[in-house]
């Protein structure tokens, strides 16, 4: 073994998790070094050719206001933005944004390589070193160890091994020991993990073919523009200088004939003959899947996606799968537009190992080893943004323990990113997880405009924010607090013009004076269509004008979840002491015990958040509790 | 450890029956029968036996008495349970209970025993509750249901409604975090419709609930009218004793006088009230305040007038108070000549039946009666099997849960946002999930996928 010097943070791994870690550490000052199987797939996109959309959309907004990368990455290398969902509430927007995948690559291990705290290398990290305690079941890292041998001595390390470990894809009949795109598998590494004592778990996800868009007739499909006004993701970037032309995705349907061909064929499906054994996700099914258990569908939307500006290759989305490559061919060109189409990239399944994520701390350490983060789809999440809001975490985290100091956690109620975290880390996962907005209790709060308003803070305690950027969030943050304190004062008086304009709105004319605010809390109505009937109305940025807006129009459903993060907080801050022997509460029941003393959680709040746990086990912790600290 | 101590307490009713019984929890149980329990015969009882024998204070005999033993885990509390059934009235329970905490037990907190069953895993919540209940149950039927209750079909009930709303819910959920999928949109229209079925299921289930409620807490019933038409005497009539002073001066009544009776096999809690009438005086005004409060608080108002006078203004101003409640009007005094006109009457609160009574005599309650039972127990003496009863706690639970599906239909109606209606849903599960014990967090994921064809 040949010594590789000394680091206070290794990351293994240069995916979408691995990014953000070794970022977050090297721009925290820790010397960090990041290893990638092939320095050429850093930050690659082997799957869907988009960042954001419902949810997701929220984390990469979090992931910039805490001073990440991700928002700023796919600013620069979009090629069509939207806004979704802007119809069903201001909470549930959702920015998604088609990228150049390519370009989105090579901008990220740019970034990287000119992060001066930070050496890249590509090597394949087959071990972890570490030292147990006397018992043998915990210890402490002290490095990693490479293909060639090399030993990289390290405070901590942070694996973000995304899909890679033990990697095998799979269509029809075809197996490829290997990652995703043909990339190189890591065969050794889960071997190690395993001896230390971690649990791993067998998950699969796929994706579909990529087809050459000389070979498909566009005029037959619709087509989806991206908006007019781009709203860029991070709160750094300024519209103005992200303005692009865009390139439009196309909708078409399945139908009958395709359904057949897949009935037809399903016996070699290897997800169908029983070849794939692991866990797969409910909410990615394969094309075949969703054929199966929604029979009664005559039609699936299946969504063309442009994999970047300078190819013709298109993603096929809604259409995964890992039937054999004859199917695949002539299930595709049984879609209107596609009779002629050309696969250039067959869909797969791919089966890889991870984690069960219950062994870790919310601060995304294992329990048992000091010093051991992990972070993405290693984790059992799914998608892009899940892993870098993981590894950004991780990064940040790695970091502080290096510096001996506290970790930091965002709470459910503060972040998408503590949603995810603690469902992780609280639950694990049966099969891959996938960011939802349903998954967050208090989303009406956790809303995108808001990000950087509910998680500066954390960001610049962290170091990862600007002095400057922290000051500007503050100083927005009053502007609103003003503006929405001289609102609820103004009275308006009835007038021909204002209520000419009420009615033209759909709205009933006001009689006597009425207040402003009330007129805000119309549906139909809102602040910024009210300002001219408003005589001192101040000239405001429009970012500050959406949050008054909003803070104003929904003041009633807001004060309601306030007032349930407020009885959220009261559980959670109820610490379970460590160790806690819950054989010797006889009241739970027996499967309750088993996970709580599994999972030894860290308060009230989590412990009633555990699959197994039941409210009844939840009082009688109470109720122990109370009785026996009393 | 405070749990492994041991309790006793009284667990018969003060002052019901010839038996009271003492019972005794926890590790030191056997140890203090021993101590004051000689069995006849000397053979000490076995685990799920009687024995029979002396309650002894040292060498003094107190009572003659029955001693069971059942030991743990087997047991209610799965602690040793002994029990101690005493023959000698109120005054030998108290000393048996007061021997037994000379020597070493602890007297049990209200509900102790049922607490222990729960923490030591022998019972859940809603069990518990339901055993809460049994103990108090005032009348047969509420016992019958409280067994119902343990076997679960209360839990059914509720559920069914709340996967309703969850179905309503996963269905805007699936809209919002999957909305390129357009065969998954769904409108306020239908957000509407869907909330206001719920709604019709909920309110039945409540209706259910109400008439439960009347058998196992009893009927809350104010007397009320203006002042000296009878309500005193209605009183009394109907309790069988004086127990209000009656008097012809107006105003003889000040407090609110509160008994316990059974009308039509219901059980009741009859209220007399201070006469309904502007104040004469400072302690009359009191009166007036409270007889208000606890209008506001019954099932039912029964309206006294005196048939045997015009009505007047001041019936009126009586009659004003009661609005928004059940009545029942008494036409009191039918043994004068009648002088208030019933057309009247009956403009006044068109929906209130018209019994006419003598209450000095006790004539005509049995109309009265008649009245009640039809009113709360349609009609039937005898309930349908299938009639749910609740607590005081479930109850406000299903009406909470109502209340935030009226909000999301009204919120629907205005074409607000779903999202905003959804957390208007989520209370409305989370309240129902409150009686049944069911959180929502994974079962909406699961939902949404098993039922919905979304996904890359």
């Amino acid at each position: 073994m040949r010594n590789k010097g000394e680091w206070d943070v290794a990351v293994v791994g240069g995916g979408h998790a691995g990014c953000e870690a070794a970022l977050a550490a090297a721009r925290l000052g820790m010397r960090t070094i990041l290893f990638a199987i092939n320095l050429d797939s850093i930050a690659m996109m082997p799957c869907n050719p988009n960042i954001g959309g419902t949810s997701k959309g929220h984390l990469v907004r979090e992931i910039d206001a805490l001073g990440g990368e991700m928002a700023l990455n796919i600013d620069h290398t979009f090629i069509q933005s939207r806004m979704l969902n802007m119809s069903k509430g201001p909470a549930v927007y959702s920015l998604r944004a088609q990228a150049d995948k390519r370009a989105y690559s090579s901008r990220m291990k740019r970034v990287l390589e000119n992060e001066p705290n930070l050496a890249l290398k590509q090597t394949e990290i087959t071990e972890i070193e570490a030292v147990r305690d006397c018992g043998g079941e915990k210890g402490r890292i002290t490095g990693v160890i490479s293909e060639s041998g090399g030993f990289y001595a390290c405070k901590a390390v942070v694996l973000c091994t995304g899909t890679y470990m033990k990697a095998r894809c799979l269509y029809g009949d075809v197996i490829v020991e290997s990652g995703p795109n043909g990339l190189r598998a890591s065969k050794r590494l889960s071997d190690s993990l395993r001896s230390l004592g971690i649990s791993l778990l067998r998950f699969k996800t796929g994706t579909p073919a990529r087809v050459d868009g000389k070979t498909i007739d566009f005029a037959r499909m619709t087509v989806q523009n991206g908006d007019k006004d781009i709203k860029p993701f991070s709160f750094r970037t300024d519209p103005e200088t992200i303005k692009r032309p865009q390139i439009p995705c196309y909708l078409t349907y399945t139908n009958e004939e395709t359904h057949s061909v897949i009935r037809r064929n399903l016996d070699r499906s290897p997800l169908y003959s029983g070849v794939i054994k692991a866990a797969g996700a409910r909410y990615c099914p394969s094309i075949e899947d969703k054929v199966v258990r929604f029979s009664d569908k005559p039609r699936h939307q299946v969504f063309i996606e442009p994999e970047g500006e300078d190819t013709d290759e298109m993603y096929i989305s809604g259409m995964s799968t890992s039937l054999p490559e004859d199917v695949q061919e002539a299930m595709y060109r049984t879609l209107p537009g596609m009779e002629g189409c050309r696969i250039l990239r067959n869909g797969y399944a791919i089966e890889y190992d991870c984690i069960n994520a219950s062994q870790l701390k919310l601060s995304l350490e294992f329990k048992a080893w000091s010093g051991l983060f992990s972070a993405g789809q290693i984790n059992g999440s799914s998608g892009y943004e899940e892993a870098a809001a993981q590894g950004l975490m991780a990064g940040i985290n790695a970091a502080r323990l290096a510096q001996a100091k506290e970790p930091v956690i965002i709470k459910r109620s503060e972040g998408y990113i503590g949603v995810l975290i603690d469902d992780l880390a609280t639950k694990g996962a049966a099969e891959p997880y996938r960011m939802m907005t349903s998954r967050a209790e208090y989303r009406l709060l956790l809303r995108q405009d808001n990000a950087d308003l509910r998680l500066s803070e954390k960001g610049w305690e962290a170091g990862l924010v600007s002095q400057q950027r922290w000051a500007l969030t503050q100083e927005k943050a009053a502007r609103i607090h003003e503006e929405i304190s001289r609102v609820r004062k103004v009275s308006l008086q009835p007038s021909k013009s204002l209520n000419r304009f009420l009615e033209e709105n759909g709205s009933s004319p006001i009689t006597s004076g009425a207040m402003l605010s009330d007129l805000i809390k119309r549906p139909e109505l809102g602040y910024r269509q009210l300002q001219a009937f408003d005589e001192l109305s101040p000239s405001l940025p429009e970012d500050v004008k959406e949050q008054v807006e909003i803070l104003i129009k929904y003041e009633g459903y807001i004060k309601r979840q306030l007032a349930q993060v407020e009885q959220f907080r009261k559980i959670e801050s109820r610490i379970i002491p460590r160790g806690l022997d819950y054989s010797s509460i006889s009241g739970l029941r027996l499967e309750a015990r088993q996970k709580l003393a599994l999972m030894q959680p860290e308060n009230l709040g989590q412990a009633s958040r555990i699959s197994g746990v039941t409210p009844a086990d939840v009082s009688v912790l109470i109720v122990y509790l109370a009785a026996a600290y009393s | 450890m405070p749990l492994t101590d041991t309790i006793a307490a009284i667990s018969t009713p003060l002052g019901r029956g010839g038996i009271g019984i003492v019972r005794i929890s926890g590790s030191e149980a056997l140890g203090i029968l021993d101590k004051i329990f000689i069995p006849k015969g000397g053979r000490k009882p076995k685990s799920y036996s009687m024995r029979y024998g002396f309650a002894m204070d040292g060498q003094t005999v107190i009572d003659e008495v029955l001693a069971s033993v059942m030991l743990g885990p087997n047991s209610y509390t799965t602690e040793d349970v002994v029990e101690i059934n005493c023959h000698g009235g109120m005054r030998a329970v108290r000393s048996v209970l007061e021997l037994a905490l000379r020597s070493g037990a602890r007297l049990a907190e209200p509900g102790e025993f049922t607490k222990r069953a729960f923490i030591n895993g022998r019972i859940d919540l809603i069990q518990v509750e339901a055993v809460m209940e049994l103990i108090d149950a005032k009348s047969r039927k509420a016992e019958e249901s409280a067994a119902r209750r343990l076997a679960g079909s209360l839990s059914r009930k509720i559920s069914s409604v709340r996967e309703r709303i969850l179905t309503l819910q996963a269905r805007i959920e699936v809209s919002i975090d999957y909305p390129e999928y357009e065969d998954e949109e769904i409108g306020s229209l239908e957000v509407r419709r869907e909330a206001e079925a719920a709604m019709e299921d909920l309110k039945s289930l409540i209706a259910c609930f109400e008439r439960g409620r009347v058998f196992s807490e009893g009927l809350k019933v104010v007397i009320a009218g203006k002042p000296n038409v009878g309500k005193s005497s209605l009183l009394n009539a109907l309790m069988n004793e004086d127990r209000a002073i009656v008097a012809d001066i107006p105003g003889t009544t000040r407090d609110v006088l509160s008994e316990a009776a059974s009308l039509a096999g219901v059980p009741v809690k009859l209220m007399d009230t201070a006469g309904l009438r502007t104040p004469e005086d400072a302690i009359e005004s009191l009166g007036v305040g409270k007889s208000i409060e606890a209008l506001e608080d019954s099932d039912l108002a029964i309206w006294v007038v005196d048939s045997s006078e015009a009505l007047s203004e001041e019936d009126a101003e009586a009659c004003a108070k009661l609005e928004g409640k059940k009545v029942i009007i008494v036409a009191n005094k039918n043994d004068l000549p009648k002088a208030a006109s019933m057309d009247e009457l009956r403009t006044l609160i068109p929906e209130a039946p018209i019994v006419s009574v003598c209450a000095k005599d006790g004539l005509g309650l049995d109309g009265l009666e008649s009245e009640i039972s039809k009113m709360f127990l349609s009609g039937e003496a005898e309930m349908d099997d299938s009639e749910i009863y609740i607590n005081a706690r479930q109850r406000q639970s299903a009406a909470k849960a109502l209340e935030s599906l009226e909000k999301a239909a009204r919120a629907a109606g205005e074409g607000q946002a779903v999202d905003l209606i959804s957390i208007d849903l989520t209370d409305a599960c989370d309240s129902l999930g409150e009686i049944t014990g069911e959180t929502a967090g994974d079962s909406l994921v699961d939902k949404i996928f098993k039922e919905f064809c979304v996904g890359k």
